[in-house]
């Protein structure tokens, strides 16, 4: 019985989604030093049919507490489902929505900052303070999304070191970088974009985290060189004594 | 009194025969003792001031769109900068350096970086050197060097001319600007010899023939949309992003008189101004001068049949070259520039039937990991995103709205000029830069071709620094100039490039509709 209705609301999500394109999928992600992380979503959907429907969500956007709706037209509902094994808003849009709908969307996620994984022999792959954040986004649905972009906030105090993965790889009439760092409020930030997405397509980054302040042992190794060559050097410009 | 004569006779002929005997030079990875107290000063002081440019920008507060690693790899690549300019080390050993210091900061992950020795720029590089040590074993470069001395080198000004005109012939030719510099290595050397300049002991006429030559190689390649990949990236861009179609003869109108009067210019100002050619080193460095060289090279006497194996084997590489268009259609593969020149390298080595031995070939292994290490960095600057985030800035710190048309068109050929210095790919330059050139003139209201044909012009002329190009790593590895002397021709060759295409804007380009009236202000 649970799979007729899984069937059921599954075709009648696909039916909902033939005709309805997402103009845009815009994302942020606040990402909390310690705990759960906030995550924000606002969609802008044209020609959506009164049904559900179904938003593909990035595995580590799987809410950990319940979806709030910031604003939506009224009557609208959300619940999070599991489809082939990612999560996926289900949007109920009511008959009196139908059409252009504008949603915001916020609610609390796991852990988004990882540990990096040791190899088997048990060798650490990246230093002790360095975090990983993972973000791998897979359109499902049959509808087209125009632009998606996904916004990540660091915690202060931490910094991006390295853009491990940014896909796909930008095209030539891209002007825009897959994956740029930018900055807001004194906080690092990243945002992954992509245009024109069909069913199958996805877009991913991967970033190496790490606190935002260097090692001082640069400095003084660097400065006890400098003291130590001039000193053992100087007679290469000193005319030696007659 | 006849003895005495034919003693002095001999002894010129000894003379000129040293400076061609090739085959027994080798190029020295010794460092040049430092030349007077300036450059002893800084030497003493680049050690110091690589590792304070190093520490400054390493530590400086995280750029909001910049990365740590994008940040570590510009500090990294300044202190090599430095230390190659100011040469407190040999060049190899600074780019070792680097290599160990893009590890453990963490720049660069070890397989990048060591897999740059396996880039198609050093297997060109060292197959150069194979084809070079080929010529040279047959004395095939000495034949050709005597006779062009002979017929155009009774000053040391017309010698180089002569390779202004070669250049401008090949440039057309073969579209690979490694290629061409392969091709006339061995005879700038050999020429350079007659005229005293060795990697021993340089001079002013060795300064300005290989100079000129990657002036000649690198700007000329600007003649034509074909003249570089990057060139034909470039093209593309316009017109998927501006709709504006670019026809071969739109870029050769434009882009011809620019690059010749440039190379010409610059023929002219080397060797009067920045390297002046002096009265005695004008003339051929033999005594019983032109007269001596037409003799010897009568005694060569008619082609030998290694010559002709080496001019077979030589040519059928410059055929490789010259069709690489054709090769899909006729191979079913491309064969480019590396591949060509390995096929030569088989050739040339083959037991029994080839010309010479590997232990025969003359490859400078240090210059190869001056090479390697110059590529790891400025890759390294690319892959982190510090040359874009640096480019970006650039045009995000002017604020171009409602200047008239000719501001912002001398900011963009600026910025699109001297950028060369900040990346060593002439690609990645053109994919990061175009789209943003076309983007601003859009934004400010001007025709984005306005911009941007001019602004790709400047995409061949990378000529700054020993990194920036291919020709530029296998000019450089004749040590017969120093970084310096590059970074110095290099920047009043581009600000002769800046002046041109600013006077172009504001006289022909105009008449011939390219650009809008220079001091005109968007609407």
């Amino acid at each position: 019985m649970r799979l007729l209705i899984a069937a059921f609301t599954l075709s009648a999500a696909a039916c909902a989604a033939e005709a309805v394109q997402i103009k845009s999928y815009e994302g942020r992600i606040d990402v909390a030093a310690q705990g759960a992380s906030q995550a924000r979503i606002l969609l802008q959907i044209e020609d959506a049919a009164p049904g559900t429907l179904l938003v593909p969500l990035a595995p580590a956007l799987k809410p950990e507490g319940a979806v709030k709706l910031d604003s939506a037209p009224l009557g609208t509902t959300v619940k999070v489902v599991t489809v082939g094994e990612r999560p996926h808003l289900a949007l109920e849009i009511p008959e009196a929505a139908a059409g252009r709908v504008a949603l915001q969307l916020s609610f609390p996620v796991k852990k988004v900052l990882t540990e990096p994984k040791a190899r088997s022999s048990g060798k650490k792959t990246l230093p002790e303070n360095s975090l990983l954040l993972n973000h791998a986004f897979v359109h499902t649905q049959p509808y087209t999304i125009d632009a998606y972009r996904m916004a990540v906030v660091l915690p202060e105090g931490a910094r991006v070191h390295i853009v491990r993965e940014a896909l796909p790889k930008a095209r030539r009439s891209e002007i825009e970088p897959r994956v740029g760092l930018d900055g807001r409020d004194g906080r690092q930030g990243a945002l992954l974009q992509l245009g024109d997405i069909k069913q199958g397509d996805s877009a991913s980054m991967s970033l190496e985290v790490v606190p935002d302040h260097r090692s001082l042992t640069w400095l003084i190794v660097g400065l006890a060189l400098v003291g130590a060559y001039l000193y053992g050097f100087r007679h290469l410009v000193l005319k030696p004594r007659s | 009194m006849s003895t005495v004569v034919a003693e002095n006779a001999s002894a010129r002929n000894q003379k000129l025969m040293e400076l061609l005997a090739m085959d027994r030079m080798s190029l020295s990875a010794k460092t040049r003792p430092a030349q007077n107290g300036t450059e002893a000063w800084m030497r003493y002081l680049g050690f110091p001031l690589g590792i304070l440019v190093f520490l400054l920008i390493f530590y400086l507060p995280s750029g909001a769109g910049l990365s740590g690693a994008a940040q570590a790899g510009a500090a990294c690549f300044m202190l090599a900068l430095v230390w190659w300019v100011t040469e407190p080390f040999p060049t190899y050993v600074t780019s070792l350096v680097l290599m160990f210091l893009l590890l453990i900061t963490r720049t660069a992950a070890p397989k990048d970086i060591l897999e740059v020795l396996g880039m198609e720029v050093i297997w060109l590089n060292l197959l150069a050197f194979i084809l070079g040590s080929m010529l040279v074993k047959v004395k095939l470069a000495k034949r050709m060097a005597l006779w062009m001395i002979s017929k155009f080198g009774r000053t040391a000004t017309s010698a180089l001319f002569a390779f202004v005109i070669i250049q401008l012939i090949l440039a057309p030719l073969i579209p690979a600007t490694a290629a061409r510099a392969v091709m006339t290595l061995p005879l700038m050397i050999v020429v350079a010899a007659i005229y005293g300049a060795t990697q021993e002991s340089n001079n002013n006429f060795g300064r300005n023939l290989f100079l000129i030559n990657l002036i000649g190689i690198s700007v000329l390649s600007s003649m034509t949309m074909t003249g570089s990949s990057a060139n034909l990236i470039a093209v593309g861009l316009i017109e998927t992003m501006s709709g504006e179609r670019v026809y071969y003869m739109d870029w050769a109108r434009v882009g011809t008189p620019i690059a010749v009067i440039t190379t010409l210019l610059m023929w002219l100002i080397g060797r009067k101004w920045l390297f002046p050619i002096s009265k005695a080193e004008q003339l051929p460095q033999i005594e019983g001068g032109i007269e001596l060289i037409r003799s010897q090279y009568q005694e060569l006497g008619p082609l030998r049949p290694e010559e002709k194996k080496a001019i077979g084997i030589f040519g059928l590489v410059l055929f490789l070259w010259m069709t690489d268009v054709f090769h899909m259609a006729w191979f079913g593969v491309e064969v480019g520039a590396a591949f060509a020149a390995l096929l030569g390298a088989v050739l040339v080595l083959f037991p029994r039937y080839g010309i010479m031995q590997w232990s025969e070939a003359e490859i400078p292994w240090h210059l190869l990991i001056f090479s390697a290490g110059a590529y790891a960095g400025g890759l390294a600057l690319d892959d982190t995103g510090a040359a874009e985030w640096a480019v970006r800035h650039l045009f995000e710190g002017i604020d171009l709205r409602g200047v008239p048309f000719g501001v912002s068109y001398t900011v963009v050929i600026c910025v699109m000029m001297y950028s060369h210095l900040l990346t060593t790919s002439k690609t990645v330059r053109t994919l990061i830069l175009m789209p943003i050139i076309i983007t601003l003139a859009k934004a400010l209201g001007w025709n984005p071709l306005a911009f941007a044909l001019p602004a790709a012009l400047c995409i061949d002329w990378v000529v700054g620094l020993p990194i920036s190009g291919k020709p530029n790593v296998i000019l450089f590895s004749t040590n017969q100039y120093t970084v310096i002397d590059n970074l110095k021709y290099g920047l009043v060759t581009c600000t002769l490039g800046v002046i041109l295409l600013v006077a172009s804007a504001m006289t022909w380009f105009h008449w011939i509709g390219l650009t809008p009236s220079f001091w005109a202000v968007a609407p």
